[in-house]
């Protein structure tokens, strides 16, 4: 019995010496994924001991949910990237993550990729639990020969301006001026209105988490809402637009992440040469020399602590991030500005932005581009907004004044 | 009735079983048409069976495991099917042909399970299952299905209906209970256990929210679940979307055709 | 061997199948049954010890804007949903009576629906009736407009009514049917001697003793009102305007998205409820003894 047992042990320990396997999930993306594949299988190859069993968030929904429901039933991941800000501090307040700075080695890699203004901005209680990834600057992609047609050479740059070439080209059930509102998911208000809000009021934060209480019922705030509303009533836009309505030219412009980049160049060859970028629309009384801020679309990646093997995780993640080579296949594959202080000073990228101008220019408004607010509530907040501020306004069943008031009035219930 | 009259109901009703068959028909024909001619045309330029390809090649490259899912669903539904039937088949017997005390109890107990919707129970069977960790495994999805107070209903309801001298002239003959189920009682409930199969099979198939909970591994979807996240992720790779939906559809299609017969008994049988 | 022993055996035997039966039985359904109540009287999240809040829950629940929402949607679906399934089939039903050519082919042809995945019909229809879909094409060529099926949120509702109605003709249709059949001739023929007409044959005859069926088509139809989950979670999300989110879409998210399983135990319980209130006013209001005079 008791050699039995030993044997087990026995068994056990060499397993455990030989077989050591890290849970490793990444967002559900074609474009990452392909990055990410080569990548494991290298690293597997290279390392039999540690095998990376590699696969994207499993979600039929969206991967917060997934996450979630995996640590409810014990099986989470090791590794996992596409975590936001908010999703980050839910899952810290429920003690799910590995505080980075205590594994070997951090600060050398945070310095080697001149990253440390970054993580700041990432830090929660004092640790630094977050490992940032990229960072996206959300911008209007806009149809440079519909503008052409219609007599314009520069994309519009104020609710004004979007007015009346919305009026000169938007025909009824046909054609619309702009897609002003993404869709409804809670993220596509980060995109959409948040990122209006960023840059009417020029990077202000959109909550006041201190005082508990929403801050965009001003001036700014009910600009865009009229805005919301303007274009609606006048059926410049409309709440369903069909598939790929910017490249059948259903719209003129929207919001798009540089994501679409690669795939806009595949699928729409001839549309993609006439697209002209430029910063989410501002009120008319914006002044015109100040830069526009934008929604900054930004993912890190984390390791749980349900993780067995938290140094072997490390160790990997060290191999691809102290790598810059993997930032440049990153770049190439996903165009997703990768977070790394020396973006346009590094050779290495400054070569690649010279011959790709799309991506060139939404890393010039990496600077510019603001994260969301730092709070759990987040998806109850968006879902809210969704709710009470722009399905009210898309089929007017309230004034932009009386939506204004109704969403800040709720975001205070759920903060407070 | 008069003739013109006539005419109209059959052409009314010609009409209204094409627009009934439309969706199939423009799934069927979608996955085998180029992309670009899916939305629009009715009768595409050629033909093409890349979107299976991608189905059954690419996305496996991409690590959507649909061959794998497609396993996977008839593992879970043949087990589920056959351990119902089984299970019916005995249970079924037990309580209206064997003479024991407490029996009533037991047939009043499973006319009571019937009573509650399934749904009831999705979040308290979750933590059953998440405390047996069994998360993320085929177990998960069949073993709350494996016996059903329907089925040996089903079976009890046309055991009733057998003369027992049937049973009595096996017993002579000296048959064990076992041989009489499955030599002399199965047969003659023949069309119970073929819509008690199929509907356990199209059912279980067919299960979308459970397995939805319970599965986080692709490797372990159903087909069903697989494809709705594929759905969600790759919504706008519409021919893969549509040759899914066909191999989703088409077995539960075949099982339908098949037993034809024995779905309209159990409409009427399900009336009593 | 005595016929007493026999006996023995044969109740060991019906006792042995019996206990394997309750032992399943207590694991796979006696388990959950008792946990729903616990969870129902508590807060948890899957994670952090469980904690009794009593009532807490129900009370949270009247005072929960999103949980009136659900039941006025659920009422809202059955307005659309139970008078258009149900006229449809009796009407299909009706039909399959006055035919003798191509029955197993209508049958056929509408029951196939029946059998669809509920998956994979979610994707289709989605597609079909898409703002660029061929049914919004079709219309547009008619009329000049588009209808925005699924983003509309009356329209959404009534989108996905009519693609629940699409699947379950065929099958309440042929409940109503065999009722129909089971309506002896004779009394058709008795009427026709008293000078009856079609519509006040349908009225006095068909339709009375018809009611046992159409009880059983109402019963399923509002059964099935409380458990839709696949259409909308996979095609409008619960949305616009959260018109579209029905108490499975609400148990799904509460306990899976928003990690609170005892919210979620209680919102099961009340939707059961719901159910079977709704079943039972039905048959007060509607079934009537039948006999076949």
């Amino acid at each position: 019995m008791k050699r039995a047992l030993f044997v087990v042990l026995i068994m056990l320990f060499v397993f455990s010496a030989f077989g050591k396997e890290i849970v490793f999930w990444t967002a559900p993306n074609p474009l990452q994924e392909s990055f990410w594949k080569e990548l494991v299988k290298q690293w597997n190859e290279e390392n039999p001991d540690i095998q990376i069993n590699w696969s994207t968030i499993p979600a039929a929904g969206s991967s917060e949910e997934a996450i979630l429901t995996s640590i409810a039933s014990g099986r989470s991941p090791d590794i996992c990237t596409n975590i936001f800000s908010g999703f980050a501090a839910q899952l810290i307040e429920a003690d799910q993550l590995v505080p980075l700075e205590t594994l070997p080695g951090y600060w050398e890699l945070i310095e080697q990729r001149e990253m440390k203004q970054i993580v700041e901005g990432w830090k929660f209680n004092g640790h630094y639990f977050v490992f940032p990834i990229y960072s996206n600057p959300m911008l209007m992609w806009w149809r440079g020969d519909l503008l052409q047609e219609l007599g314009y050479d520069s994309p519009p740059r104020t609710y004004s301006e979007i007015y009346e070439i919305s009026e000169k080209y938007s025909v009824p059930n046909e054609k619309f001026g702009m897609q002003v509102i993404l869709g409804r998911n809670w993220w596509d208000r980060w995109f959409d209105f948040i990122n209006y809000y960023y840059a009417a009021s020029g990077g202000n934060s959109y909550l006041d988490l201190e005082r508990a209480r929403a801050t965009f019922n001003n001036e700014h705030g009910k600009s865009i809402t009229e805005f919301f509303y303007k274009m609606f009533r006048n059926n410049w836009t409309a709440v369903d637009l069909g598939n790929y309505p910017l490249y059948n030219g259903v719209v003129l412009g929207g919001i798009r992440g540089p994501w679409e980049i690669n795939w806009a160049k595949e699928q729409f060859p001839d549309v993609f040469d006439d697209i002209v970028i430029s910063p989410p629309p501002v009120p008319d009384y914006y002044p015109d020399e100040d830069p526009v801020y934008t929604f900054a679309d930004t993912k890190g990646l984390v390791i749980l602590k349900s993780c067995k093997y938290k140094e072997e995780a490390w160790e990997f993640l060290k191999w691809v991030y102290s790598n810059e080579e993997n930032d440049l296949r990153w770049v190439t594959m996903t165009n997703l500005p990768p977070a790394r202080g020396d973006l346009s000073t590094n050779e290495m990228f400054t070569d690649y932005m010279a011959e790709n101008d799309f991506f060139a220019q939404y890393a010039s408004f990496v600077p510019y581009a603001v994260p969301p607010a730092l709070t759990t509530k987040t998806v109850d907040i968006q879902d809210a907004m969704t709710d009470h501020l722009i399905e009210p306004l898309m089929y007017d069943r309230a004034g932009p004044e009386e939506a204004l008031n109704d969403i800040v009035r709720r975001i205070r219930t759920i903060l407070f | 009735m008069k003739k013109i009259p006539k005419i109209i109901l059959y052409a009314v009703l010609f009409i209204a079983s094409f627009i009934w068959i439309y969706p199939y028909i423009w799934m069927f024909m979608g996955s085998f048409k180029p992309s670009d001619q899916i939305f629009t045309t009715f009768w595409p330029s050629r033909f093409t069976i890349e979107h299976y390809r991608f189905i059954l090649e690419t996305a496996e490259k991409m690590r959507r495991p649909f061959v794998r899912a497609l396993g996977n669903s008839i593992i879970i539904s043949v087990i589920v099917t056959v351990s119902v039937i089984v299970s019916s088949a005995i249970i079924g017997y037990a309580i209206s042909r064997l003479r024991f005390k407490g029996r009533n109890i037991v047939f009043n107990f499973i006319i009571f399970q019937m009573l509650f919707p399934g749904f009831l129970f999705i979040v308290p069977l979750y933590v059953l299952i998440r405390a047996l960790n069994l998360t993320d495994t085929l177990s998960a999805v069949f073993l709350p299905s494996l016996m059903s107070a329907w089925g040996i209903f089903m079976f009890a309801q046309s055991y009733k209906s057998i003369p027992k001298e049937f049973i009595e002239a096996a017993r002579m003959d000296g048959a064990r209970e076992l041989w009489i189920i499955i030599k002399v009682m199965v047969p003659l409930a023949r069309s119970t256990a073929s819509i008690v199969g199929m509907f356990t099979f199209i059912g279980i198939w067919d299960n979308f929210m459970w397995p939805l909970i319970v599965i986080r591994d692709y490797d372990k979807m159903p087909l069903s679940v697989l494809l709705a996240s594929f759905n969600h992720q790759y919504g706008s790779y519409v021919g893969p979307l549509l040759a899914g939906s066909v191999i989703q559809t088409i077995p539960m299609v075949l099982i339908f055709l098949i037993f034809r017969k024995y779905f309209l008994q159990g409409i009427s049988m399900s009336l009593k | 061997m005595g016929l007493k022993s026999l006996r023995r055996i044969e109740a060991t035997k019906g006792w042995s199948i019996s206990v394997v039966y309750f032992i399943y039985t207590a694991i796979f359904w006696g388990y959950p049954f008792v946990w729903l109540f616990i969870l129902a009287l508590s807060k948890w999240n899957f994670l952090t010890p469980r904690k009794f809040i009593w009532f807490n829950n129900f009370v949270k629940m009247f005072q929960d804007e999103l949980f009136w929402r659900v039941v006025l949607n659920t009422f809202n679906f059955m307005l659309y949903y139970i008078p258009m399934v149900l006229g449809l089939s009796l009407l299909f039903a009706v039909a399959l009576t006055k035919i003798k050519f191509f029955k197993t082919f209508f049958v056929l042809a509408f029951l196939v629906a029946n059998v669809s995945s509920g998956v994979a019909y979610s994707i289709i229809f989605e597609r079909l009736f898409a703002i660029n879909g061929p049914l919004n094409k079709f219309i547009y060529t008619l009329t000049g407009k588009t209808i925005p099926w699924f983003s509309e949120p009356q329209l959404a509702i009534l989108s996905i009514a009519m693609m629940v109605t699409w699947k379950f003709i065929g099958y309440y249709g042929l409940i109503l049917f065999s009722g129909l059949n089971s309506i002896p001739k004779s009394l058709y023929e008795a009427a026709e001697l008293d000078g009856a007409t079609g519509w006040k044959k349908f009225w006095k005859i068909t339709l009375p003793l018809l009611n046992p069926s159409i009880v059983m088509v109402l019963v399923l139809a509002i059964s099935l009102v409380f458990g839709i989950f696949t259409e909308p979670y996979l095609i409008t999300g619960g949305g616009p305007m959260k018109r579209t989110f029905t108490f499975q879409m609400m148990v799904y998210t509460t306990a899976f998205q928003k990690l609170d399983p005892g919210y979620a135990s209680t919102l099961a319980i009340v939707a059961a409820l719901m159910s079977f209130g709704c079943v039972i006013l039905t048959r007060k209001l509607i079934e009537k003894e039948v006999e076949y005079a």
